[in-house]
């Protein structure tokens, strides 16, 4: 019995052996090699570390474990071994500049990550798939690398682009925990591939390569095992070539995704940006990732009947007008949202976090709940934040913006605005604050 | 480093893959316990559509395009190769595409609802960014043309 399997086995292996994909002169390119492959492979070494760790602030940035709407990925367990670091309000541009990178970088990934797999191809299609339990392991587990990296890239796009299938999904459940599968791929790959890379790169030396015009490329010897055709065509492109065009591709991509986190000036430039243009020229005219309408505001609710609850040892309510008596500050901040985009500087005026605390009579207090009167999104009707971010002198109650009052859609009666902080941490249309003793 | 016996592979290897399936399985058990299972189906989905819809289709593409070439070239119709020419704008055009469809192909939720813009003109962006790298590779093409017949008369002058 035994041995008619394996007769089985390595008769259907020789038939596949021969056949299509399978056969080594199927495969024609001259340039594909282990040289090529590694060539990508360090390009995707240098762009996804910046990629994954932009996406960690990200989580940071949220103070995950001041609770509520805050943790967007309850019972993380030990995958929230990040949770608790206390995320700074300095520079001010700080969430701007990370989540800026890793959104735009992201989606230069896509030329980066078809490069790769195209010059790697050949070794799907190997017979035997593999030769231990060892290397079956090892194979099986591309399915969380080359699975996780399609999903984290497209669950990140069509969320930015509130493609409606997402609708029926949790985005940050998909891409949080998507991007640890995809983590555990990549580490088993680095750590088994990495050699294979710097040998490959250093067979034929990378400037040398580089130095060689579409005359002067030759395939690899064939010698160097399934990814170096036995039969190649003529060359089309020369090797610098092909990395020319992957990289000019992820340029592309990325100039025209970087405008819209570089201010109204450069905002033409994100042409396919979801949320890059501004909706017109006033005081107000700068992006909103939410209107009043979609959050269903009525305006009875904003009229002058609308009070702030400040809630902290005593309970006040306030009246639009009993805030604009009190000192008011202007801060120079941008709003800056996790779907990559971001206001260049907008001049906030308002009344001072930390006053409200004092007033509340918790000066000393650890949180503050703000509380929406949104009534569509459970993530934007509620946002903690920490001491740190209201005793910040920046941080404000917003009641204006540009030197007019706030818009509807931009939070109108009040709205939070702290530096550094993610866009929808910034509450709009706040009807109640309530500072906190314990974190 | 020495192989395990039954494994194939040295220690290391093992310590990596027992990393790689530990954090693997306990994200996704995580994972499944708030949504649907089927976004498991997603994983294979991706890697399905690339190895067996995508690249099969652009390959084969760009293996009649280099045969038109090869056989122009062997017929001495032209002298500079215009492959890569269509290449780029179009591999651009296709990673713009599949990037921004949602949006271009208008499957995004209400969008002057969510930001007060329009979706409506994205297709339009879209084909223009394209006509625009299309019309800069073929301008590049005719300046290298222009380039090789200029080389290629002076060539013939000093002969």
């Amino acid at each position: 019995m035994a041995e008619n399997d394996k007769g089985l086995l390595r008769r259907i292996g020789e038939t596949l052996r021969d056949w299509g994909p399978f056969r080594r002169d199927f495969w024609y390119s001259p340039i594909r090699g282990p040289w090529m492959a590694s060539f990508f492979s360090l390009l995707l070494l240098i762009v996804l570390p910046i990629v994954f760790i932009t996406g960690l602030i990200d989580h940071i940035a949220w103070n995950p474990d001041l609770g509520g709407t805050n943790n967007r990925t309850p019972d993380m367990g030990l995958l929230g071994f990040l949770t608790g670091i206390e995320w700074p309000t300095r520079p001010i541009w700080l969430y701007r500049l990370t989540e800026g990178i890793h959104v735009v970088l992201g989606i230069s990934l896509i030329p980066l990550v078809f490069a790769k797999l195209w010059s790697i191809m050949p070794t799907l299609y190997k017979w035997p798939l593999a030769d231990s339990v060892g290397q079956a392991l090892e194979r099986l587990s591309i399915l969380f690398l080359i699975g996780g990296i399609f999903f984290q890239i497209f669950t990140g796009l069509i969320y930015i682009q509130n493609f409606v299938i997402l609708h029926n999904f949790k985005f940050n459940q998909l891409h949080f925990y998507g991007n640890w599968i995809f983590i555990a791929g990549l580490v088993l790959h680095v750590l088994v591939k990495f050699p294979v890379m710097v040998e490959g790169l250093k067979a034929r030396g990378v400037r040398k390569e580089l130095e060689k015009s579409l005359e002067e490329t030759e395939p690899e010897p064939r010698e160097e095992g399934r990814l170096v055709s036995t039969d190649p065509a003529p060359p089309s492109i020369s090797r610098r070539g092909a990395i020319a065009v992957v990289a000019g591709s992820a340029l592309t991509m990325i100039a025209l995704a970087v405008g819209q986190t570089l201010g109204q000036r450069w905002s033409w430039l994100a042409i396919l940006s979801p949320r890059a243009q501004s909706p017109g020229d006033g005081p107000n005219d700068f992006r909103v990732n939410k209107t009043a309408k979609k959050a269903e505001i009525k305006p009875e609710q904003v009229g002058p009947n609308w009070r702030l609850e400040l809630v902290g040892n005593t309970s006040q309510m306030l009246s639009r007008e009993d805030l604009l008596a009190m000192p008011q500050y202007t801060s120079s901040l941008p709003i800056s949202c996790l779907e990559g985009w971001s206001t260049g500087n907008q001049d906030w005026e308002g009344v001072r976090l930390r006053d409200l605390a004092e007033m509340a009579g918790m000066p000393n207090a650890e949180k503050v709940l703000f509380e929406s009167l949104e009534s569509t999104d459970a993530a934007a009707r509620m946002s903690f934040m920490r001491r740190n971010q209201f005793q910040d002198p920046l941080s404000l109650l917003a009641l204006r913006v540009n030197g007019v009052d706030l818009s509807l859609d931009h939070g109108y009666p009040a709205r939070a605005i702290v530096p550094a902080t993610p866009g929808n941490r910034n509450t709009k249309w706040i009807y109640r604050m309530t500072f906190m003793e314990e974190a | 480093m020495k192989n395990i016996p039954g494994y194939g592979r040295g220690p290391v290897h093992l310590l990596g893959v027992i990393f790689c399936y530990t954090l693997a399985i306990y994200a996704g058990v995580k994972l499944f316990s708030n949504v649907s299972l089927w976004i498991a189906l997603a994983f294979p989905a991706g890697i399905f559509l690339h190895d067996f819809v995508l690249f099969p289709l652009y390959s084969g593409i760009d293996r009649v395009l280099k045969r038109v070439q090869r056989r122009q070239q062997r017929e001495g119709k032209i002298s500079v190769g215009w492959v890569n020419h269509v290449r780029v704008p179009v591999m651009i055009s296709f990673f713009l595409l599949l990037a921004y469809f949602p949006i271009i192909l208008r499957l995004s939720e209400d969008r002057h609802l969510h930001t007060s813009l329009n979706q409506d003109s994205y297709l339009y962006r879209w084909l223009i960014v394209t006509a625009v790298l299309a019309a800069g590779s073929a301008f590049s093409y005719f300046i290298r043309k222009r380039r090789y017949k200029k080389r290629f008369s002076l060539d013939k002058q000093d002969k």
